[in-house]
């Protein structure tokens, strides 16, 4: 085994006393105990008098349940059985097909489209966890006027009243304020408006699109183009600041599954080049704890870093262009959105160069309708509103009173605007400005369409009629037009319907509904002209700390904070929960004498905000990141008051790093909810790693080898024998980017509760699928690695030995089995568990009480309740109904009928589960490949689940690899 | 018996904080209780403490001058024994008894027909009229839930036959304004419970096991606990209960004298699993 040494925290690196201890405890002690809802002398208190009442209890009889059964059945549904129908959902205005499982007309689960190119089946976290938004009680319900209800029929008179006064000055004073748009039908109805009302105006703002993208290749092509990586061609890949792993970014579920499909392929066969990305960027992302090297640096200073590798001149320079010149027409380089435009022109211009337009990185026209320099957009309506001119103003979707640049101020020039009026999911901060406020449907509840990044255009198909009567643009835009009348639906299939070349349109309609994809919409590659690169930037203001902005890992830009699973879903790279802090580095933060958990003021070109510090492995020196999508003071109830708002301080002259800012600490002792600093397996080496060199030279480095280690199948008895099935799973390392899709995934499929940050803190997250992050190497420089736990489902469960009542007990096809009903909670099992996978519902998590989520739960799976211990089940439920469809079929279960949810929503085909007694299976073979290895073998728990090391290709040329 | 248990343990000797209020006129004050006859106290008395004699008469040496300065009355021994035994057959008869409440129809609604929004009869439909199971309950080979038939189902008879009959009325309510009937659970099993009707019909477990004579049934009630005891029963031997996958629906069908011959027949042939899992049913 190679010797490396891996650390998760600065305390740990440092093995100080303090963590230790810390270390020592499964759940978090040291809370005292006033600060404990249900503290353990209260609890014996209340205890003595509810004894009596809880043996009372067990003894009612079943309440009386009724059933229900339609009158008039829809043809389709058969009872019990899912319907699975394809729709499409935007991010920043791009599509992603999806197939989203649907229980008697409830949407439940949301899965990739595996025939839509921007998913080919994956999906992302924000995805998986937007069919909890749909059930959200804290969305708009009903529409609002100055804040009181009022009826959709009362907005109508009084906006066609406005519209008519503008259509008498062609439109001069009405506005229209969109997020991006992809939607052909949405286009078409807004060109329809322009046309109508010339003098009118479209806005856009999407507080995360694609700026830099848009601006960068304006400046090197002086026309917008839309440029498309193929990883999956690619040796050889240069990052600027490009997160493209990040399955939120544009087309990053196809490029991590592009990416990562090339590191498997290359892990298996040595003909095949394995892939090699290096990276500059400012804080850590999940494509920098995938880079082979990652050069931390601040965010402006990329500008100069690129320069340099455009001369190919100094160290290591030279070494990374000698290596992607070898790769000629086989790299990419790639500017991130958090890069000014000139690093987009540099990296168009060194792909030109390097021979890779056409190959690896190809271009096409833009997927937005109107695209536009969204900044300037944005300012210009704020400079028109404050000037006066602006009478009527529809917001379609977004929130820029809460994510507008600060220095527009936004809301200022908002009130200048005689009719205002706002379509929104929540009535959120800009509702609160408006006159009206109308709740918009969601996506489940919409038709629509829209494009993917590379132009393929898929429907937005409903699966459940508005739960509030919620609308979406295109009645609106009906509204503008005078077709009041004309539904959703009607409108999108009346476009389509214009659009359609083919002979027959119910069967082009009908086939594209049920494909998700609409054929042939692919926009076709173009060769754009020769990249100009503009000349570099005015010598920048040096002094004072950077300060990044980012969408949250978890919650993005804020749009949809109010998700109890993102919120508890931890960040990548510090596994942190429920909130955003501040970001600095370990050296920064010694400079300035602050330390996790010191609050501090910022202070950004005379704007300021106040947040907790997290010093954090990776982070740029001198550099501070913060992240959007907090501080929102009208989301819901999950949202509200958490975390700072990052966009009180965000300039739209510098949209995503400012210079010069001031940080000065004005308290201490802030404490977060992390998750992966409790519940360790600490003195042990879970994850293995070595470069494809030693693998070559030594395919077998993954295997346990030394003193401690039994050999294989140490045991009294004889082996037990699992004549059926071998149910098993791998998970593959080099593949895994620690994108944590499978974790909300899991929680969709398993009706995983949401415990709050307190419960976090206390160590009890009930998540069944975790993502460990470890660090190597110095705490400067770490390398960053991500590691899917799961339960093992050990041979050898030591979680059975311990339990007094059976409550965990091995099946005949080894799995181990949580039966929530035997369980009486006495934690032992957890205890005894060395992977510490077991999740324990100390208190009543599961919400019962609130109406409107007991749609979102899965039907197959049990809401556990107080008391009781779960885990990950393998997805039993999707075994159970794969075997009964193969015995109902007379035949066996195939391979990979059975998909685990993690399985299913992992955009880099990292996880794979099958059956081991079947030598053909995808799982099988995997297993028999030299990487393989178990978690803690030398325990001789046999764990069903196994990993394939991690295998990286660093270039021998740059030291410090 | 309500009067034994006093005058029971007056004869063994009341305890003296008792004394005080005893009244040897009309019993204990302020109870309307009878004071036993005297000449029964002794007699029961006497019986005890020759019963315990023999033991106490012979005090251990270690015991000597504890025995002098005995605390508790002699008695305390008789009533020591008569307390463990009394409270052993206690003990089994409440234990009996919830045992007997808990298998009785009170808890598990064996037999007990359950207020419906039409009194619907199964044994009307299907002896009388001879409509198969699967008419109204279309998705009990397909599905984990056999289906209970949407007010459509009924309509497409009664809208031609008692399309006045008063009882009807609510079927036809809900046909007209859309408003589902609400018909209550007679076989309700717990949420932690996942059974799947399509996978048992297929391997030829029949209606009537689980379910009764339903064709005899005027109000349907259920005929078995569905307590995992009794499910667990044909998990372990399946070739019990199986049938013939064509005698399915056959409620009328009898296992025939040879069933332990054919039910290892077709449990081959049915490649029928005897599934003891706990994750087969729970999860």
């Amino acid at each position: 085994m190679n010797p490396r040494n891996y650390w998760r925290s600065f305390e740990e690196l440092d093995q100080s006393e303090e963590f230790r201890q810390f270390a020592a405890d499964e759940f978090v002690h040291r809370i005292p105990a006033e600060a404990d809802a249900a503290s353990r002398r209260k609890f014996l208190r209340l205890m003595g008098a509810s004894m009596a009442l809880a043996g009372a209890t067990a003894c009612t009889k079943q309440p009386k349940e009724t059933i229900v059964p339609y009158v008039r059945q829809p043809e389709e549904i058969v009872p019990g059985n899912p319907l699975f129908y394809a729709t499409t959902v935007t991010e920043a205005g791009l599509g992603t097909g999806l197939l989203v499982e649907s229980h008697e007309g409830r949407p439940t689960k949301i899965e990739g489209n595996p025939d839509h190119p921007a998913s080919l089946g994956a999906t992302s976290p924000q995805m998986q966890a937007s069919v909890l938004n749909l059930y959200d009680p804290d969305r708009s319900q009903t529409v609002l006027h100055d804040g009181i209800f009022d009826t959709w029929e009362r907005f109508t008179a009084a906006f066609s009243g406005a519209r008519d006064l503008a259509g008498l000055k062609k439109g001069e004073g009405l506005r229209i304020l969109t997020g991006t748009v992809t939607s052909p039908t949405l286009a078409a109805q807004l060109a329809e408006f322009l046309e109508m009302f010339p003098q009118a105006k479209w806005h856009q703002w999407d507080p995360c699109g694609r700026h830099s993208d848009y601006a960068g290749s304006v400046a090197a092509f002086g026309a917008p183009w839309n440029t498309i990586y193929h990883f999956e061609r690619a040796a050889r890949i240069a990052s600027f600041d490009a997160d493209f792993l990040d399955p939120a970014s544009p087309g990053g579920l196809r490029s991590t599954r592009d990416y990562t499909g090339r590191r498997r392929d290359a892990a298996q066969d040595p003909s095949s080049e394995f892939p090699r990305l290096y990276i500059a960027e400012s804080t850590p992302s999940i494509t920098g704890g995938m880079a082979e090297h990652r050069f931390r640096m601040r965010s402006r200073e990329v500008e100069s870093f690129a320069d340099k590798l455009m001369s190919g001149n100094g160290d290591p320079y030279a070494s990374i262009m000698k290596d992607l010149n070898a790769h000629r027409g086989e790299s990419i380089v790639i500017a991130g959105e958090y890069q000014i435009p000139r690093v987009h022109a540099l990296a168009h211009a060194m792909n030109q160069a390097l021979g890779n337009t056409g190959k690896t990185v190809v271009y096409t026209d833009r997927v937005e309708a109107n695209p536009m320099d969204q900044t300037a957009s944005l300012a210009a309506l704020a400079a028109d509103m404050r000037a006066g001119a602006v009478e009527t103003l529809l917001i379609l979707g977004g929130n820029p009173v809460y994510d507008a640049p600060a220095d527009l101020d936004f809301v200022g020039a908002l009130q200048q605007v005689k009719l205002r009026a706002h379509l929104g999911l929540y009535a959120n901060e800009t509702a609160e400005w408006c006159h009206w406020h109308l709740p918009e449907a969601h996506y489940l509840e919409s038709w629509s369409d829209a494009r993917a990044w590379d132009g393929t255009a898929s429907i937005v198909q409903p699966l459940i009629a508005p739960i509030y009567n919620g609308k979406t643009s295109h009645e609106l835009l009906n509204l503008l037009l005078n077709r009041t009348d004309l539904s959703a639906h009607d409108t999108v299939r009346g476009f389509w319907q214009t659009q359609n070349k083919g002979a027959d349109f119910e069967d082009f309609w009908q086939i594209s509904l049920h494909d998700g994809v609409v054929a042939g919409t692919t926009f076709p590659d173009k060769t754009p002209p020769a990249a100009n690169v503009p000349p570099a930037s005015a010598a920048q203001q040096t002094a004072g700390i950077e300060i990044v902005f980012r969408p949250d890992p978890a919650v993005g830009s804020g749009a949809d904070s109010n998700n109890g699973w993102l919120q508890e879903l931890p960040k990548p790279p510090n596994k942190m929960t429920w909130e955003n802090a501040v970001w600095i580095s370990q050296a920064t933060a010694q400079r300035l004498a602050i330390d996790t958990g010191d609050v501090v003021e910022l202070a950004l070109n005379g704007r300021k905000l106040q947040g907790a510090v997290w010093v954090q492995a990776g982070q740029a020196d001198e550099s501070a990141a913060i992240h959007f999508g907090y501080g929102r003071k009208r989301a819901g109830r999950v949202a509200n008051g958490i975390g700072f708002n990052a966009y009180s301080v965000r300039d739209s002259k510098a949209l995503w790093h400012g210079a010069g800012a001031e940080v000065k600490r004005i308290s201490r002792g802030y404490s977060f909810a992390t998750t992966q600093y409790t519940q360790n397996m600490e003195e042990r080496d879970p994850f293995r790693v070595a470069t494809i060199e030693e693998f070559r030279a030594r395919p077998g480095f993954a295997q346990p080898e030394g003193e401690g280690v039994p050999p294989p199948n140490l045991t009294m008895f004889p082996m037990w024998q699992y004549p059926k099935h071998k149910w098993g799973m791998s998970i593959d390392l080099t593949a895994c980017t620690g994108c944590n899709a499978c974790m909300v995934a899991c929680q969709a499929e398993n009706n995983i509760a949401v415990v709050g940050k307190e419960e976090v803190a206390k160590g009890r997250h009930m998540n069944w699928i975790r993502v460990d992050r470890y660090f190597s190497g110095p705490a400067s420089e770490p390398e960053m690695y991500f590691q899917p736990v799961p339960c093992m489902h050990c041979e050898d469960a030591l979680c059975e030995l311990v339990c007094p009542v059976a409550a965990t007990v091995h099946s005949g096809e080894g799995l181990n089995e949580m039966v929530y009903n035997r369980c009486v909670g006495t934690r032992y099992c957890s205890n005894n568990c060395p992977y510490k996978v077991r999740r324990f519902n100390f208190l009543l998590y599961s919400d019962w009480n609130t109406q409107s989520l007991w749609g979102v739960r899965n039907p197959d799976v049990t809401v556990r309740s107080r008391g009781v211990m779960e885990k990950c089940s393998y997805c039993i439920q999707r075994i159970n109904a794969a075997k009964i469809k193969a015995e109902e079929q007379n035949r066996p279960v195939r391979d990979g009928e059975i998909v685990t949810a993690c399985q299913q929503a992992c955009p880099a085909e990292a996880i794979v589960f099958g059956d081991l007694n079947d030598p053909n299976s995808k799982v099988a073979r995997r297993k028999r490949q030299q990487r393989d290895y178990g978690l803690l073998e030398e325990l001789n728990t046999h764990p069903r689940t196994t990993y394939l090391a991690r295998l990286r290709n660093p270039n021998p040329e740059i030291g410090g690899a | 018996m309500p009067e034994f248990f006093p005058r029971f343990f007056s004869c063994l000797g009341v305890p003296r904080s008792l004394h005080s209020s005893y009244d040897p006129a009309g019993g204990l004050a302020g109870s309307s209780m009878k004071v036993p006859d005297p000449r029964v106290c002794i007699a029961v008395h006497d019986l005890f403490f020759r019963l315990t004699e023999t033991i106490e008469r012979q005090p251990h040496p270690h015991f000597e001058s504890a025995s002098r300065m005995q605390i508790f009355h002699r008695s305390a021994n008789s009533l020591a024994r008569v307390s463990i035994v009394a409270a052993t057959f206690a003990l089994t008869g409440v234990l009996w008894a919830a045992y007997r409440i808990d298998q009785g129809a009170f808890i598990t609604d064996v037999g007990v027909a359950k207020d419906q929004p039409v009194p619907f009869s199964h044994k009307h439909h299907v002896s009388d009229d001879g409509i198969d199971c699967r008419y109204c309950h279309t998705s009990v080979e397909t599905s984990a839930f056999a289906g209970l038939p949407p007010t459509e189902t009924c309509m497409t008879c009664h809208s031609q036959i008692w399309s006045n009959a008063a009882i009807l009325e609510p079927v036809r309510d809900s046909y007209r304004t859309g408003e589902s009937l609400a018909w209550t659970r007679i076989h309700d099993l717990p949420d932690f419970v996942y059974f799947n009707h399509s996978i048992h019909v297929n391997k030829g477990i029949g209606c009537s096991t689980c379910h009764g004579r339903v064709d005899q049934m005027p109000l349907t009630y259920k005929v078995n606990t569905l307590y995992m005891q009794w499910c667990i029963e044909c998990h372990r031997n399946p070739e019990s209960y199986v049938r013939p996958r064509d005698q399915v629906f056959n409620m009328a069908y009898q296992a025939p004298s040879d069933q332990a011959q054919l039910g290892r027949h077709l449990v081959a042939e049915y490649n029928i699993q005897s599934l003891t899992d706990c994750v087969t049913c729970h999860r």
